[in-house]
């Protein structure tokens, strides 16, 4: 009987010990697609820090946003960051989609840029070329530039291009009046090639933009305390980024097209923070905009 | 050499789990590799993937940035990839990681033909390929390098992954399930099969039902053979031991006895009778009736002797029509006698075979072991000469081996007989002998003693018939005429104007009849006798015998009234605890003491004997008086009474009453 018993508690063991051995961090590594917008940057500076390593996280850097839900919608990520463009797209194949962490708001870091001005563009007879990113919320922003500047008589060739692709874009060579929808740090190689700023989020466009991490909600369930430890990491690296601003930047200029830490300071006054608790406000045009944010970290 | 099941069993449970081992840790290694080379071809894949798409659409190197989503998706893709860089020779052109800012080296860390896929995976940092074209409407060409790095930590990590889920489900999972089968066979198998073989050995305890069909198909085919054989082996012991016709112990079976009985008896030094039984002219009931009456009768005969032995009695048929009897734990020779003459008296009575009356009767030789013989061949022999002897006799009796043997118990048994009619024919007489007060000289008790006056012998002494009696119980009938007439003469003695306290004998035999109390007490009441004035003298014999029924029927007697004296003091088995605690009123002192009392020593004993009496409150009388200096003696002792020739023998009622009632009178 004492054998038998000794035999059992081996087994024991050993079942104990293999399996939590076989369930290793391979299982439950949470794959994470963002892009480099200035809102994003606390991952980024997350990733440089290894704190996302200790909580068993990859980010996965994605050329834009559109391209980044794409990496989601084809499961080469788990969650994903973007604007409630790229939210509205995916909820509407995947019901459980739903916003888990708010970032931050757009305050001027979308913008519109272009080789003249909005008045020019209002009266040009030619056809108006619009570089963006289709598929994202440059689209909106977009929409929302023609109504409330009454462009919708003109011509418009929607040009679907990568930010990427967009930055390189030389206005010597643009023939055509030309609109390019954009967004920090993009602007920056583009205002050197000759294009201005006619529009952003800060002035009177009526669009309100919100970025956040997205995901489903067994994904949610089954990754919980990483997320939980990631909002405090995420916390973390905006007060770091308060704190201690160069630091900061020095982390994740790589990540910037390695912009001056001046451009950096600058673009910090594009986009309010939301990763505290959301104000009255905020929550009210969250709602008007049918935004969940029930699930919220 | 033989194995064991459970030696043999291990050793194939041990071959198959090497062999398994070995077999799955050649596919897992097998298996290691082929993924290995999967992951290697994939990422070579997509890097030629890469760089033919980029060498086919590139026209100036500026252009390179265009490739970045291509390049990034792929990093995103493929968890193996670490990053993918694009180089000339002086500088990284386009990166996925931002880290990397120099040129990365050519990477020779491996021998391709010599390490296995697995191995270059992990010994590889980077992937290599050219990406190379034409700058457009030139013919000059532009060699770039892509190169991918490794996600070495996500290798580790895959084929860790790998290699736990291999130990868990190939080594762990299938030793978990070797052992469960093992412990099963073990169980299941191997226990019993080891509960069988000391079954099968021992034959001792019968195992439990087991769970596998066919051990238990086994087991219950086992306990079914072996309870047969214990059976049959029972069976056989007996018919061994058994004569077929009676149902009685054969000759073996009686050697067998025998020898035990002889062993046991010369350990306690203890005798048994050996009687041969044998039936008288049977051959006339066998040739004129037939075998099958004759065989009818034995049985009976078989039976009745059965009956009337006692349980620990042995009989055996021996041979046609001879029998052996074995009686030990007997009192007395009477007592054997009286159960021979009970055997043969049933077995003369007629037997009704299948309507034939058949009158039979037996003669039997006794001996004794181990005065006649020390082994069973010398008992049978000698008492089958005794069987002949009753036989030549006139058959239909018994008869002892030895003649003096022979003679003393034909004269108890005649001795009892007379004694038996005696009392019927009224030849017993009471004789008394007075009891003196030392200190005046007067009459003041006196002791009933029995004479048996036999018209043919004349005075016949107690000491012949009473032992006699005590042993074939007439004592009872005797004593119980004792009482009456005891009871009765006391009345008569009061009537004639002397009423003296009578002393009756008793013994043990008689309180152990359930009725003597009452009959006592009925017999007083009737006769209107004071109980004060009986007294029952009883011997230290009775402190040993039945000690707990005699003390409560004495109490009772006493708390009636009666007094108890006890007789022959300090000749038998006295402890003071029994003086303590029986109701005794008067000790009387055995002649034997009386007769030494001029000695010094003897002095002693008297006085002792008279000091601890009147010490316990208790009367002392002298027996055996028969000097005046004894009496002279015992008054200085302060002795109570007397008894003895000094005064008078024992006297017939008449002789009695002349000499004390006249004696009273004047």
């Amino acid at each position: 009987m004492l054998k038998l018993i000794m035999y059992i508690k081996i087994i024991i063991s050993l079942f104990i010990t293999i399996t939590l051995i076989s369930c290793s961090s391979y299982d439950n590594k949470l794959k994470i697609s963002t892009t480099n917008w200035i809102g994003y940057t606390p991952l980024i500076y997350a990733k440089e820090k290894g704190w996302l390593k200790e909580l068993n996280i990859e980010l996965v850097m994605a050329s834009s946003l559109a391209e980044n839900m794409n990496l989601y919608a084809s499961g080469n990520s788990d969650a994903y960051l973007g604007t409630q463009h790229e939210y509205n797209i995916l909820a509407k194949k995947y019901d459980s989609l739903k916003p888990i962490m708010i970032f931050d708001r757009s305050n001027g870091g979308d913008l519109i840029m272009s080789n003249t001005s909005i008045k020019e563009l209002q009266n040009t007879q030619k056809d108006i070329d619009a570089y963006l990113e289709i598929d994202s919320i440059n689209y909106d922003l977009l929409k929302d530039f023609i109504k409330s500047y009454n462009l919708e008589n003109k011509t418009i060739n929607y040009i679907n291009e990568e930010q990427v692709q967009i930055e390189f874009l030389d206005s010597k060579d643009m023939k055509n009046p030309t609109i390019i929808v954009t967004y920090v740090p993009f602007n920056l190689t583009l205002e050197k090639n000759g294009f201005s700023k006619i529009i952003s989020t800060k002035e009177s466009l009526d669009i309100f933009i919100v970025d956040a991490m997205f995901t489903k909600m067994d994904i949610l369930y089954k990754h919980k305390k990483q997320f939980m430890e990631l909002k405090k990491v995420v916390d973390k690296s905006i007060e770091n980024l308060k704190q201690n601003p160069k630091e900061f930047y020095k982390k994740v200029k790589p990540y910037m097209n390695n912009i001056t830490f001046n451009e950096f300071q600058s673009m910090q006054e594009d986009i309010w923070w939301l990763n505290k608790e959301l104000s009255p406000i905020i929550k009210n045009r969250l709602n008007k905009m049918n935004f969940p944010s029930r699930d919220i970290i | 050499m033989r194995l064991s099941v459970k030696k043999f069993i291990s050793i194939c449970i041990i071959a198959v789990a090497l062999v398994s081992f070995f077999s799955f840790s050649h596919f897992y290694i097998s298996n290691q590799n082929k993924t290995a080379s999967v992951i290697y071809k994939s990422i070579k894949s997509d890097m030629n993937e890469i760089t033919y798409h980029i060498s086919k659409e590139i026209k100036y190197k500026e252009d390179l940035y265009k490739f970045r989503t291509l390049i990034d998706r792929m990093v995103a893709i493929d968890d193996f990839i670490k990053a993918i860089v694009i180089q000339d020779n002086k500088e990284i052109l386009l990166s996925t990681d931002p880290h990397y800012k120099k040129i990365l080296p050519n990477d020779f860390n491996y021998k391709e033909k010599e390490t296995s896929e697995y191995e270059k995976l992990l010994s590889q940092k980077t992937l290599e390929d050219d990406i190379k074209f034409y700058i457009e409407n030139t013919n000059k060409s532009v060699t770039m390098q892509l190169l991918i790095v490794i996600d070495k930590e996500e290798v580790l990590l895959y084929f860790g992954k790998k290699e736990s889920d291999f130990l868990l489900y190939f080594i762990l999972i299938p030793t978990v399930l070797v052992l469960f089968i093992w412990l099963s066979i073990d169980f299941f198998i191997i226990k019993p099969l080891e509960k069988l073989r000391q079954y099968a050995y021992y034959q001792n305890k019968v195992p439990k039902s087991f769970l596998v069909k066919e051990l238990e198909t086994i087991r219950y085919s086992m306990v079914q053979t072996y309870n047969r054989l214990d059976d049959e082996k029972k069976e056989l012991f007996i018919m061994a031991r058994t004569d077929s016709l009676s149902g009685l112990a054969n000759k073996n079976s009686l050697n067998e006895y025998v020898e035990r009985l002889i062993a046991t008896s010369s350990r306690h030094k203890k005798e048994f009778a050996f009687l041969f039984l044998d039936l008288d002219h049977f051959k006339i009931v066998n040739d004129s009736l037939g075998h099958n009456i004759g065989d009818e009768l034995l049985k009976n005969i078989s039976s009745i002797i059965t009956q009337v032995l006692r349980a620990n009695d042995f009989v055996a048929r021996i041979g046609g029509d001879e029998f052996a009897i074995i009686i030990h734990e007997y009192k007395s020779l009477m007592e054997l006698t009286i159960i021979i003459e009970r055997i043969q008296d049933r077995l003369s009575k007629t037997h009704l075979i299948q309507t034939n009356p058949i009158d039979i009767t037996s003669s039997i030789g006794v001996s004794f072991y181990p005065k006649d013989g020390e082994d069973i061949s010398s008992l049978m022999k000698h008492s089958d000469i005794a069987m002949y002897e009753a036989k030549a006799l006139g058959r239909s009796r018994y008869h002892f081996y030895t003649n003096e043997l022979n003679e003393r118990v034909q004269r108890n048994i005649k001795l009892d007989k007379d004694m038996r009619l005696a009392l019927t024919n009224n030849e017993y007489q009471l004789f008394y002998q007075p009891k003196i007060d030392i200190t005046n000289g007067t009459i003041i008790g006196a002791e009933a003693l029995i004479r048996w006056i036999s018209p043919s012998k004349g005075i016949i002494s107690p000491d012949i018939f009473i032992p006699l009696a005590e042993e074939n119980a007439f004592i009872k009938d005797l004593g119980h005429w004792v009482l009456n007439e005891a009871i009765k003469q006391q009345r008569l003695f009061k009537e004639k104007g002397l009423d003296i306290c009578i002393s009756i004998n008793v013994s043990s035999k008689q309180l152990s009849d359930e009725n003597f109390i009452l009959n006592f007490i009925n017999t007083l009441e009737a006769n209107k006798v004071n109980p004060k004035m009986i007294d029952i003298e009883i011997t230290e014999y009775m402190f040993f015998e039945q000690n707990e029924n005699n003390y409560k029927v004495l109490k009772e007697l006493h708390d009636y009234g009666v007094s108890i004296s006890l007789d022959d003091f300090g000749t038998g088995y006295s402890s003071l605890s029994y003086i303590k605690k029986f109701p005794i009123d008067n000790l009387k002192i055995d002649k034997v003491f009386m007769d030494d009392y001029n000695t010094y020593s003897g002095a002693i004993f008297i006085d002792t004997i008279v000091k601890m009496g009147q010490t316990l409150n208790m009367k002392i009388i002298a027996e055996g008086v028969e000097e005046k200096e004894q009496i002279e003696y015992l008054k200085k002792i302060n002795c109570d009474m007397y008894q003895g020739y000094y005064e008078s023998k024992p006297l017939e009622v008449k002789a009695f009453e002349s000499k004390y009632i006249k004696k009273i009178v004047n």
